[in-house]
Formats: C-alpha cells, structure tokens, sequence
C-alpha cells in the first residue's frame, strides 16, 4: 500500500501552528495506515512505513515545543563546513529560514553557495555541522528531508533520452506521487510554464530555457515546504524569467521557505525579504532586504556597490 | 593541415597530462592496464604460435590451406574492426559535444572529421593493433623470420588492412546516417546486420574450407604448392585474401610476388581513404545535421511497450517502478547501447548453436577435463564481457542527471539492489541458458549439469556484483559514451579482477573433475564429496567477491556527487 502524497501533502503544507493545522495533525495521526496494523505489515517497511513514522514523530516532538521559532523554523544550518582535502569551501556557516521566508544567497564565483545548496540537498556531505530542512537532518534522515524539498539547481541536466513530460512523471514517482496526483500537477505546471507544445519531444533538443522551465516544474510538483534554488533565472526567457519569479514569489507566500542563490542583484532585490552574502565560505553579511537597504544607504546608496565592497 | 595538427597536438597533450597524472588510482589502473593487456596478448603470441606449429607440423596442412585459413580468420577480423569502428565512430562522430564545439568553429568539416575519424581509429583499433601484432610475432617465429619481416608486416600489410576496414566503416556510418532521416534508423540497422550476417555466410560458402581442405589433399605431400585456382573468382578482390597472399609467397620466399600484393593492397587503402574524404566532404555535415534530426523524431510507446511507458499508470509502487522504467527507456533509446545488445545478442546465438554441436566426449579422462573446463570457462568468460560492457558502465549512464534522483528521497541502496537485480536477471538467463546447451552432449552425466548450473548461478552473481560495484567506484558521470566508460583503464582493471575470478575457478574445480570424469572413464575410485567441496569453495569465493563487490559499490555511491 503506497503512502497517498494527499497525506503528504496535507502535512507538508500544514502551519501547526494554527488550529486548522492541530486538527490537520490529529487526521493524520488517525488515518488508517497508522491505526490498522495489518496495513503497517503489508506496507513496505523501508519505502512507506518508516518515514510516515518519523514524520509523526517528528511532528509531535515539534507540536509539544513551546518554542514558537522551532515550530516555524524550515531551514536550519548550523555550523556547517565542508573542506575538499586541505581548501575549505564553507566555513562553519549558520542560517535559519522560516516557513514563507524569501532567503536570497549571494557571493561572488568560488564563494560556496552550490557548496551549501549541494550540502542542503544531499549531494554533498558536510564535513562539520549539521543541515535541517523541515526539522529532519538531512545526514540523519535524508529521505524525509529530501520529501520536504524542491531542488532546482544551477545547472539543468535532465534524462536527455526522456521527454518532458516522461521526464516529470520520474520526478513525481521518485516522491512517491500516484500517476492521477501527478498527471494534475504536470497538466497544471505545464500550463504555467507554457511547456506543453514541447513537453513530448525528448529532452536532448530542449535550449537551456526548455530545461530549466522543466527542471522548476519538476521541482514544484509535490508541493514542496522548501525550495533550494540554485541561479534559477539562467537561460530563461523575460517572459519565463517572469513567471518564474511570480510562482516562486507565490510559494513563499503559501508558506514554503525559499532559498535562492543568484548572481543577479535585481532578482534578489526584488524578491527576496532577506539576503545573505558569502564569501570565501564565510557568510560576512546577513540580514533583512531593509536592513541592507539602509547598510547600503549609509555606503552609497547602490545595491551593486555595496555588494562588491561586502565582497571584495 | 596546421589545424589538424594543432587540434591533435592539444588532445594529444590532453590525454597525456590526463594519464601521467600520479596518484594511486592511476598507478593501479595502468598497472591493470598492462597486466590484462600484456597477458592477452602474451595469450594470443603463444596461441599463435602453437597453432602455426600443430597446422604445419603435426597436422601437415601446408602452406596454402593454412594461407587460406589464415585469410578466412583475416576476414572474420575485418568485419569486427569494421563493426567496432562503426559503433565508436556513431558517438565520436555524432554524440560528442567536442563535435559541436568543433563545428562552431571556422575549421572544414572535412578537417573536423578526419580527427575525429583518427581520434576514434586509433582509440577503437589499438587493442586490434597489440593482438595483430602477438599473432604475427608467433607465426612469424615458427619460420624464424628476420626482425624486419615483423615491422614490414605490421607497418605495410596489417596496418593498411585495418585502417581500410576503418574507412569503410566511416563511409558506411555516414551513408548510413544521411539516409536514416528518411528510411529509419531501426530499419538500416537491421539491414546492415542482415548484410553483415549474408556477407559472412557467403563468404564461407563460396570458400567451403571443408571441401578446399579436401581438394588440397589430394596433391599430399605436395601441399604447399599454390593452388590459387581453387579460389573462388570473388574471394580475389577482398583485402583478406591479399594480405594471406603476401605472407604465402613471403614464406615461400616469393618476394615479388608477396610485394604485388602489398601494393594493390596499399593502393586499395588510399583509394578508399580518398573516397573516405570524399564522402565525408560530401556527405559529413549533412548527415550530422540528419543525426540531430532524428533524435528530434521520438517513437511514442506502442503495444506492449506502452505499459512501460513512464506517463502510463502502474500497480506497482511509485518510486521502484519510474527508476525500473526509466533504466529501461535510457538504455533501449540509446543506439551505443541497444546496437551493441543486438550484436552481442547475435554473437551468443551463434555461440551457443556452436557449442551445442561440440562433443564435450573425450576418452582420456584428463581431455575429458580440460574440454570440459575450456568450455565451462568460455562460458564464464562471456558473462564476464557482457557484465563488463554493460553492467559496468550503468551508473556511470546516470550521467550529470543522477542530481535528480540523489536530490529525492530515494534511497541510493534501494537505487543500488535495483540495478543489481535489473541487470542479473538478464545475465542469469543467459548464464544458464549457456548451461543447457554447453551440456548437450554430455546431458546423461546429470551431476554435471546440476554442478555447472550452480557455478554459473554464483559466477552471475559475482560478475555483476563486481562490475556493478566496480563501475560504481570508478563511476565518471562526465562521460557520456557507455562504450568509452566500458573501455576505460578502470574497465581493464574491473576485467583484470573478473580473469583473476576466473583463474580461482579453474584452480578450485579442475582437480576435483579430473578425478571425476577418472572414475567415470576409468572406474578410479573417487569421493564424490571432492567435487561437492570443489563447488562449494567456487560458491563461497563467489559469494564474497559479491558481498564485497556490492559493498564497495554502496559505499561508493554516499561519496559526493
């Protein structure tokens, strides 16, 4: 018996907070896959069971804190360093983003950011430190984590032998999606991001912008609490550059905490309500969008400027 | 021309500074390199060597009938450059993304392809070099040829026969995918294997060594006089029979006559190396242009295929089903891939007719053995080669995607046990299927079979462990070509454990069988246990060499991406 991503997805997209989402708790808890342990034996105890478990367990160690931040708190790295042999490419970096948080990442090239963003995805270990996504740590209990987050990264290869839309129904079974869940996410985001006159030619012959409209739709469709975007605007289109921002813009007001690394300043300005600037693994400025704004004003009063003196 | 050298200078410089780099993993790959290439071709010089010893000496076939076997082995070797050139050729030419470089730059396509085509030549043919070069040295030795005889015949005769079969290669794979836009890739594959097949069937038919060896023997003992009139008038204008010719009236001490053959035959390859250039000039760019095309045409699933189709609604649980399907789509829409399958497909089909026609029955117990181990070992040796050449390259094809599913709350042992499982089963199959038909003349020993369907039930399972774990340690997610990856130092090395398998299996069985098939033959007593224990220490060395094969593997899939 698969584990339906409409429980999932209550959960993931659940302030508990709120008392719609302690009512939302008390269903989950009792729906049939927990009480009935037959269907516990039949489940497939490695792929199903064991990460609903923990996903309740963790929730009520969080529903029982009475630390409001905890209970808010999407994205959490402490003390994380990776060195690769004898050069360290982050250096004991701390962050916390919150559920509806826009978090910007900027630094110039070679200054860690997809150091950190492969550390948050599971792609790299840390060397030191410990990364949190939704409250499970990501060396401890990766798949759990994995579930809670959207990646898109810099660089969007896909399956060039798959087409679009073969492409996007692997990333829905890879979280666990049932095909009538996800052919409406992909009808919806195909829709969105205008792919559907391209969607069945394999991916091989997409540009850049093809890719990356498929890499983000791909990212989107299990409803993720966390989106870890690496240089989301590259390759795309105005038109595409746009709706990207508005539907990235849209998730963090739904609730799902956002952390975007870019080389674009605009893009941060404009969307982000708080940014974080590293540099040569260590992160030298971090804080509020207003906070900087008025950093800035005391500089001279650019965004560019400022940046490249915090940088240089 | 400067272009070319200069473009072949930096690749050159490139390969250089990639292979001397020191560190260990380097150092042990070479030294694998070496030692496996080093004992094939130690392998094929003593073969060789035997051979032309046994042929003249022992069996008195002489020199034409073994001139004319040799050009019936020169023929086989052709059709297999040639083959291996067209399957290299395909990626190199058309897939590499330096291709694409390349052709953005103010460089002619002609230029642009004749150093792909060496590039490709030189990279597909210097095995075929090395074991062209230990047979000539062993037959060579049996007449005690001069030193020179040796790099006249390898430099005039062997080299120009394998650079012509390389061209032609060329020349077909680009009529081939000129036309494949129109006609469908699918289609002028088939054909080209049903022309490879007719070739070569005819080809034996017109030459009929049965009845040659027969009207040969007629003139016994006069056997190495020239009896070029019983050649078939076709078989005259084929390379193979010109090289045979030139060695023929070499060892008759005929030079001049060995030299008219090396001329036509150095004139036949430059011929056909113009023509190569011709066509490329021609042809080159607008068949490059048809190979994007017809990666644009996508065959939708149909009949039963449709079920497996990704967007297709499953019983099965999600996550398992997409990473089953989509090993099965990548695999199968890859031409490298679903090509060479078809071929080794062939190669077995045929293999197993052969060897079902062999009479595994000696009288003397000790042949009895050794027949029965030679054919018990090329049995292993085949699942080794299709293990290694598709087995070890499969986490490898995941490529700069594996992001996706690394990045998903997939569980990388889970995507391990898959692979594992996926490409076993094929394996399996084959592996007992070549238990069967191996077994069919000794099929009332039914211990026999039992036994060497066991031993080959492990030896699947340690081969696929080894080079799914092999091929995860040495995973290179850069290279796109399987072909390449499965040809890497690392591959040679993975190759160089499975022979080292190989040899442990020989050494845990032989003598056990031996006394065996003594007690069959001979009525020796023999406890049968000894052949139990002989089994079970195969199985046991399997075993670990699995556990410790998949082992490696996983560890070496939670390095970073």
């Amino acid at each position: 018996m698969a584990l339906r991503p409409s429980v999932f997805e209550t959960d993931l997209s659940t302030n508990f907070n709120t008392p719609a989402g302690r009512e939302s708790f008390s269903q989950i808890r009792n729906t049939p896959l927990v009480r009935d342990s037959k269907n516990i034996r039949k489940a497939d105890s490695i792929t199903n069971v064991t990460p609903f478990l923990a996903y309740l367990t963790h929730y009520s160690k969080i529903y029982s804190t009475k630390d409001p931040h905890l209970r808010n708190l999407m994205i959490r790295l402490n003390e994380v360093t990776k060195k690769f042999g004898d050069f360290t490419a982050v250096n004991g970096l701390s962050l916390e983003i919150k559920a509806g948080e826009f978090f910007g990442f900027l630094g110039p090239n070679g200054a860690g950011k997809t150091t950190t963003i492969k550390m948050m995805t599971g792609l790299f270990t840390p060397t030191s430190g410990s990364i949190a996504i939704n409250g499970f740590d990501i060396g401890r209990n990766p798949d759990e984590a994995k579930f809670s987050t959207g990646y898109i990264p810099d660089q969007p290869f896909l399956y060039e032998k798959l087409t679009g839309r073969e492409f996007l129904y692997f990333s829905a079974g890879l979280y666990r999606m049932d095909h009538d869940a996800a052919t409406a996410s992909i009808a919806g985001l195909a829709d969105l991001f205008e792919i559907g006159e391209w969607i069945d030619r394999r991916t091989e012959h997409y540009s850049q912008g093809m890719r990356q409209r498929i890499v983000i739709a791909a990212a989107l469709l299990h409803n993720p609490k966390a989106l870890i975007i690496d240089e989301p605007m590259v390759g795309l289109d105005p038109r595409s550059a746009h709706i990207v921002k508005k539907v990235l813009k849209q998730k963090s007001r739904e609730g799902s905490a956002v952390f975007m690394s870019t080389h674009s300043l605009p893009v941060a300005e404009e969307l982000c309500d708080r940014i974080g600037i590293i540099k040569n693994g260590v992160l030298v400025f971090e804080d509020s969008l207003n906070a900087f704004h008025d950093f800035k004003r005391r500089y001279d009063g650019k965004f560019e400027s400022t940046f490249l003196e915090l940088t240089k | 021309m400067d272009e070319i050298l200069h473009i072949l200078r930096f690749k050159s410089r490139s390969i250089l500074m990639r292979s001397t780099e020191f560190n260990a993993a380097n150092v042990v790959r070479t030294f694998g390199s070496i030692v496996v290439f080093g004992g094939f071709a130690i392998g094929a010089y003593y073969s060789s060597r035997v051979a032309t010893d046994y042929l003249l000496d022992t069996a008195r076939l002489g020199l034409f009938l073994l001139h004319r076997f040799m050009a019936m082995l020169l023929f086989v070797f052709f059709l297999s450059i040639n083959v291996g050139n067209i399957i290299v050729s395909y990626a190199t030419l058309y897939r590499s993304s330096e291709m694409e470089y390349f052709l953005t730059k103010p460089i002619p396509h002609t230029n642009l392809f004749l150093i792909k085509f060496l590039d490709n030549f030189f990279y597909s043919s210097t095995a075929f070099f090395l074991m062209a070069m230990a047979v000539l040295l062993g037959y060579g030795s049996h007449f005690h040829m001069p030193a020179l005889f040796y790099i006249r015949t390898m430099f005039l005769t062997l080299m120009p026969f394998i650079f012509l079969s390389g061209c032609l290669a060329a020349i077909m794979l680009m009529v081939v995918m000129r036309f494949a836009e129109s006609l469908g890739v699918r289609k002028l594959v088939l054909l080209l294997v049903i022309v490879y097949l007719g070739g070569l069937s005819l080809y034996f038919s017109m030459t009929n060594p049965v009845q040659l060896q027969a009207q040969v023997m007629e003139h016994f003992p006069h056997v190495d006089q020239y009896f070029g009139y019983l050649d078939p008038p076709v078989a005259k204008f084929l390379p193979n029979h010109w090289v045979a010719e030139s060695l023929y009236w070499t060892m008759r001490g005929d030079e001049s006559h060995a030299l008219s053959y090396v001329v036509l035959l150095a004139g036949a390859t430059i011929a056909v190396f113009v023509l190569m250039l011709w066509t490329a000039k021609r042809l080159f760019y607008a068949s490059w242009l048809s190979s994007l095309n017809l990666r644009k045409t996508v065959e939708a699933p149909g009949g039963l295929l449709k079920a497996w189709s990704l967007t297709s609604r499953s019983r099965f649980e999600p996550q398992s089903t997409v990473l089953v399907k989509k090993e099965f789509w990548q695999f199968f829409r890859e031409p490298s891939q679903w090509i060479h399958l078809t071929i080794i497909a062939v190669l077995i089909v045929t293999f197993i007719s052969s060897v079902a026609q062999i009479n595994l029955r000696q009288p003397l117990p000790f042949l009895q053995t050794i027949s029965y181990m030679v054919v018990l070992l090329f049995n292993i040796f085949l699942i080794a080669s299709i293990a290694l050449r598709f087995v070890f390259p499969s986490i490898s094809a995941e490529g700069m995607n594996f992001w996706k599913i690394l990045s998903a709350p997939v569980d990388r042992r889970k995507l391990f046990w898959l692979k594992f499982t996926l490409y076993l089963a094929p394996i399996l199959l084959t592996s007992e299927m070549l238990v069967i038909f191996s077994h069919h003349s000794i099929r009332n020993y039914p211990l026999l079979v039992q036994l060497a369907s066991i031993i080959m039930l492990f030896a699947s399972l340690a081969l696929t462990a080894l080079n799914l774990g092999s091929g995860s340690f040495f995973s290179t997610y850069r290279e796109k070509d399987p072909i390449r990856v499965a040809s890497s130092q690392s591959a040679t090395l993975t190759f160089l454990l499975c022979i080292v398998y190989l040899t442990a299996t020989v050494s845990c069985l032989f003598v056990p069988f031996n006394g065996y098939f003594a007690f069959i033959l001979r009525a020796v007593p023999f406890d049968q246990s000894t052949v139990y224990f002989g089994v079970m220490l195969v199985c046991i060395l399997s075993a670990s060499l699995c556990a410790g094969s998949l082992a490696l593997g996983l560890r070496a899939l939670r390095r970073d991406f």
